[in-house]
């Protein structure tokens, strides 16, 4: 066995959150528990769940922007953690992320040429007729023109403004990339263009991403594996075509079962996912999706379901996933 | 509404081009009416060895308690001491130690709200200790401090740099703390970019325009406690008269001399109203979140 | 649909300070019970067109063109009977439900408030009736919950609020301008769902603004498709899905991702939607069309009937060709 590019294990993060009142006592909110996973290189994870159920935090712990509570990351074999500071540092440029908002991941006041090159700079390159030369090539990988380099970000489109911050996330010629629901806000027809152009340089630069959605009509074209995340724990797992075939989890079925249908003739051809998700301060007891779910006995409100193998290549936590994946 | 949502905000807009920036600047009435007081009374204040030669401190018993007139523009005091020379020197004293005492808080704000709201180390006691000192009314700590060091213009400008930078250092830490979390900022985080980068790059030039405002209205502040003070005779000594000395001088003499403590008064107020005006203007055009949040 | 339309838009025009158009000749009808939707891209005129019709756009708009409502045109009434007739006669939901209700009163108070402004009732029985509206928008325990502040409720129960209050009058319309784009897709299709329930029950007439056509699948009856202030094609959901005649609708099928089939690399249409200050000659979307030939560039295609029920606006559209028309 080959080490896996990314390989992430037992990853926890709490973050103590103030009561209702300054009276009231400090809470934790559980926000990503023991999430593990492993990410090969050119591969693609899609990682998919309804909003706040910690899959930016995922994203951000893997990238060492947050410390996690517990667990471990592994970048080529070498725990990311216990690395000296400024070794991680350098290694940095070979993980980038690529944010929702492409308004928000611009520096308003820098140009476009060292918007994408900030992350050269960060490592201590220094402006340069070649890094200029750089930039326009970039800016051509990802379907804008070197006319564009000293424009500032506000004269761009979404869907531009998101080229660029593709473009500042390959300078550093990274291996991996989280796109933190990098294609959600563009709309539709934009939205294909970039997530066209994320698969093309993926083939060209032998990329991995790990991609952060909700939506999973966008996520199946993209992903190799899938990993539907509720309340902090990942829920089931498993390559792609086998999830879409026929999701395990209860709940990785609901949401599927909510994504709108792609024809008006397939109408009310599905089964709808009742209530709201919880807050995650306050997780109902056992299975975190129980309230919610169809197929909950007793057993499920007492105790946790462990994420486990159910077939060869997928697993799923849920007590009766053999049954629910019998029909 | 969506549309206004999807518009590029005025902020971002406000903070694309120094010249956008420039041009709302001149647009805004409160900035220029700040801009033009002000910049009269350092320009005259500067100017002030060219507009009169007068020794400040000139006796001519002859001379008192004139009041002002073509040959004595401010008039003279109890011991006939040009009012007007008196005035603008006072000038270079009180602007000089309000202007001390900004750069001070320039300094010693950005370090400190730098430390607390970035590095997050000593946050809570930095922030505990700025809580403390700003429970007290400004001026009376102000005095408090200047009473324990003794009367100079040093006291002054420390007691007031003692009182403002808690505030200045809270603004700094607060925009700060909301830079910080910023998209953009973690993305060079995320690229490997060193500390001293990110802060310089990334999060002051999003904490200038809260600083500038706050620095202007410290400005007038200090401006105005150090008139305080001097009038208590916790600043400088009497032979350079600064404003608040020539009130407390005068104030005997109300009656029959109302001169001497309106015309440094009307100096203060100018320059307080100049500075209040401008830091409003500025906060219009450079911050419009917080006039929203206020 | 032979009956008279409840709500019948004629050649509506949006402009800004007389420098830039939202809305250009936009033409449609809503039969009663019907559910349209409007669907294009970002900034091609949806929420204006929507904004016109409740006569909430700022003062700086210049509107022109007729919108009738049960046979009154809302933009001759005055003021003050346009304000009845909103709120009473049509409802509006917005994208953003927490901007939308006041955070210093709680929704029993907001929605008990917007009962009794149409029509006048003891607070007891306006609470009552909130109780009721809450129940029908399928919010849990609505009696406890006409007691919390907006900001004790999550973003899909404060839509729901929203919905309830715009119900509170019993509207024959209702206009909701992306009212699920916020919400998780649990939460929307929950929505979408109430929203077609509203409909059989009550007969409620719906004006539905998307950008996403799943959406439109889902619910709608008929499609008004948008694209930079123009409305481009306008056709029944079955049609359109099916026999797509504008190449922008064509584009925009193609490149929604879909969960069935073969996870096939995304159409995509080239290029981006012109900024509606500088529009391109011609028709609007030659620059982005694969079928775009000269003629396009001569003048702006106008919205044509190729059946009775679908009209488009392209000189290339199949339906046409098809006829040996032009
Ligand atoms: N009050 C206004 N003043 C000037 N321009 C406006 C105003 N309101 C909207 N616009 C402009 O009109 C155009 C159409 O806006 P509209 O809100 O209808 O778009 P939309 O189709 O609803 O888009 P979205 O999907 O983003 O909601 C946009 O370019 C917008 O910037
Ligand atoms: N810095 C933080 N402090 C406290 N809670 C946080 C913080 N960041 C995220 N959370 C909480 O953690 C949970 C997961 O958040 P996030 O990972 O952003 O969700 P997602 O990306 O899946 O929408 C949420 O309940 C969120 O409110
Ligand atoms: S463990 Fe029980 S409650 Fe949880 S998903 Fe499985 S059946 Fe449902
Ligand atoms: S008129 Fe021409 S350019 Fe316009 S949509 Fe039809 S084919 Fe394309
Ligand atoms: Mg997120
Ligand atoms: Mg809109």
């Amino acid at each position: 066995m080959t080490t896996p590019l990314l390989s992430v294990d037992g990853l926890s993060k709490e973050f103590p959150v103030a009561g209702d009142n300054w009276l009231a006592p400090k809470q934790t909110l559980r926000a990503v528990q023991s999430v593990s996973f492993e990410l090969g290189s050119r591969q693609t994870l899609g990682l998919v769940g309804e909003s706040g159920c910690g899959k930016s935090t995922t994203g951000r712990l893997i990238l060492q922007l947050i410390e996690p509570t517990s667990g471990s990351v592994r970048f080529n074999g070498r725990d990311l953690a216990t690395m000296p500071r400024e070794e991680l540092r350098q290694l940095r440029s070979s993980m980038q992320i690529i944010f929702q908002d492409p308004q928000a991941s611009l520096n308003p006041r820098h140009r476009v040429e060292d918007l994408i090159l900030e992350p050269l700079y960060a490592q201590g390159e220094k402006p340069s007729a070649r890094l200029t030369n750089y930039a326009g090539e970039l800016l051509d990988k990802v379907g804008l023109s070197r006319r564009h380099l000293s424009r500032f970000p506000h004269e761009f489109s979404g869907g531009q403004r998101q080229r660029i911050g593709i473009a500042r996330a390959i300078a550093s010629k990274p291996q991996l990339i989280v796109c933190d629901e990098a294609v959600s806000a563009l709309d539709v027809s934009v939205q294909a263009q970039v997530i066209n152009l994320l698969q093309d340089l993926q083939d060209e630069l032998g990329l991995s991403y790990l991609f952060i959605g909700h939506d999973l009509a966008v996520v199946r074209h993209i992903a190799d594996t899938m990993a539907i995340m509720y309340l902090g724990r990942i829920v089931e797992m498993g390559p792609k075509r086998e999830f879409y075939g026929r999701p395990l989890h209860p709940y990785a079925q609901a949401l599927l079962g909510s994504v709108p249908v792609s024809h008006p003739s397939k109408r009310h051809s599905r089964k709808r996912l009742e209530g709201e998700i919880p807050s995650p301060l306050n997780p109902p007891t056992g299975c975190h999706f129980h309230p919610r779910c169809r197929f909950a006995r007793d057993i499920c409100k007492q105790q946790v379901p462990q994420l486990r193998s159910i077939s060869p290549t997928r697993q799923a936590a849920c007590h009766f996933a053999e049954e629910i994946a019998a029909g | 509404m969506t549309a206004i949502a999807t518009e590029p905000s005025r902020l971002a807009l406000a903070l694309g081009s120094t010249r956008t920036w420039l041009k709302r600047l001149a647009a805004n009435r409160s900035f220029l009416l700040g801009a033009i007081l002000f910049g009269s009374i350092c320009l005259v204040t500067l100017l002030a060895p060219l507009i009169t030669s007068v020794d400040p401190n000139a006796l001519s018993v002859r001379n008192r308690f004139k009041p002002p007139s073509e040959i004595y523009l401010f008039g003279t005091d109890n011991l006939g001491r040009d009012m007007l020379s008196r005035v603008l020197n006072g000038a270079r004293l009180s602007l000089g130690i309000g202007f001390a005492v900004v750069i001070l808080n320039a300094v010693f704000g950005v370090l400190l709200g730098a430390i607390a709201g970035y590095y997050r180390r000593l946050d809570d006691l930095l922030m505990r200790i700025a809580d403390a000192l700003m429970a007290f009314p400004a001026v009376l700590l102000a005095i408090g401090i200047a009473a324990a060091l003794g009367p100079s213009a040093a006291t002054a400008i420390i007691a007031l740099a003692v009182v403002y930078i808690p505030r200045t250092a809270r603004v700094v830490r607060a925009s700060i703390l909301v830079a910080r979390e910023l998209d953009y900022v973690q993305a060079a985080r995320a690229a490997g970019a060193r500390d001293g980068r990110i802060l310089w790059h990334h999060i002051m030039p999003n904490c200038m325009a809260p600083l500038i405002v706050q620095l202007s209205f410290v400005f007038a502040y200090a401006v105005l406690s150090e008139a305080v003070l001097s009038f208590l005779g916790l600043s400088a000594p009497p032979t350079v008269p600064s404003w608040g000395v020539l009130i407390a001088e005068g104030r005997t003499y109300l009656r029959e001399a109302a001169w001497l403590t309106v015309i440094p008064g009307i100096a203060i107020a100018t320059t307080v109203l100049g500075l209040n005006l401008l830091g409003d203007g500025l906060r219009d055009v450079l911050d419009p979140r917080m006039k929203v949040e206020q | 649909m032979t009956a008279a339309p409840l709500l019948s838009v004629r050649d509506l025009s949006v402009s800004f300070n007389d420098r830039f158009t939202a809305v250009r000749e936009a033409s449609f009808d809503i039969h009663p019970g019907e559910l349209v939707g409007v669907v294009g891209e970002s900034g091609s005129g949806k929420s204006v067109s929507a904004l016109a019709v409740m006569g909430l756009l700022p003062p700086t708009a210049k509107v022109t063109g007729s919108i009738h409502f049960q046979g009154r045109d809302l933009l001759a009434l005055p003021r003050r009977e346009l304000r009845k007739l909103r709120g009473r006669d049509i409802g509006i939901i917005f994208q953003e439900p927490m901007t939308s209700l006041n955070p210093v009163f709680t929704i029993g108070d907001q929605i008990a408030e917007a009962i009794r402004v149409h029509s006048p009732m003891s607070k007891k029985a306006a609470w009552d009736r909130a109780t009721e509206l809450l129940e029908q928008v399928g919010v849990p325990a609505p009696r406890r919950r006409l007691l919390d502040y907006p900001h004790q409720l999550s973003g899909g129960l404060r839509q729901r609020v929203m919905i309830a209050i715009a119900l509170s009058s019993s509207p024959k319309l209702l206009i909701a301008d992306e009212p699920t784009t916020a919400l998780d897709v649990t939460i929307q299709a929950q929505l979408l769902d109430l929203l077609n329930k509203l409909r059989q029950d009550f007969g409620t007439a719906i004006l539905l603004i998307t950008h996403n056509m799943g959406v439109m699948a889902e619910v709608a009856d008929r499609v008004v498709v948008m694209y930079a202030s123009r409305i481009v094609e306008q056709a029944s959901i079955f049609d359109l899905f099916d026999r797509p005649q504008h190449p922008y609708t064509s584009g925009l099928l193609g490149s929604t991702p879909e969960l069935d089939g073969e996870a096939h690399r995304l159409r995509t249409i080239a290029g981006a939607m012109p900024n509606p200050a500088e529009l391109p000659p011609g028709c609007l979307f030659a620059p982005r069309c694969p079928k775009a030939v000269p003629a396009c560039l001569e003048m702006q295609p106008p919205l044509l009937p190729v059946t009775p029920a679908q009209s488009a606006a392209c000189i290339r559209a199949p339906g046409l060709a098809s006829e040996g028309a032009r």
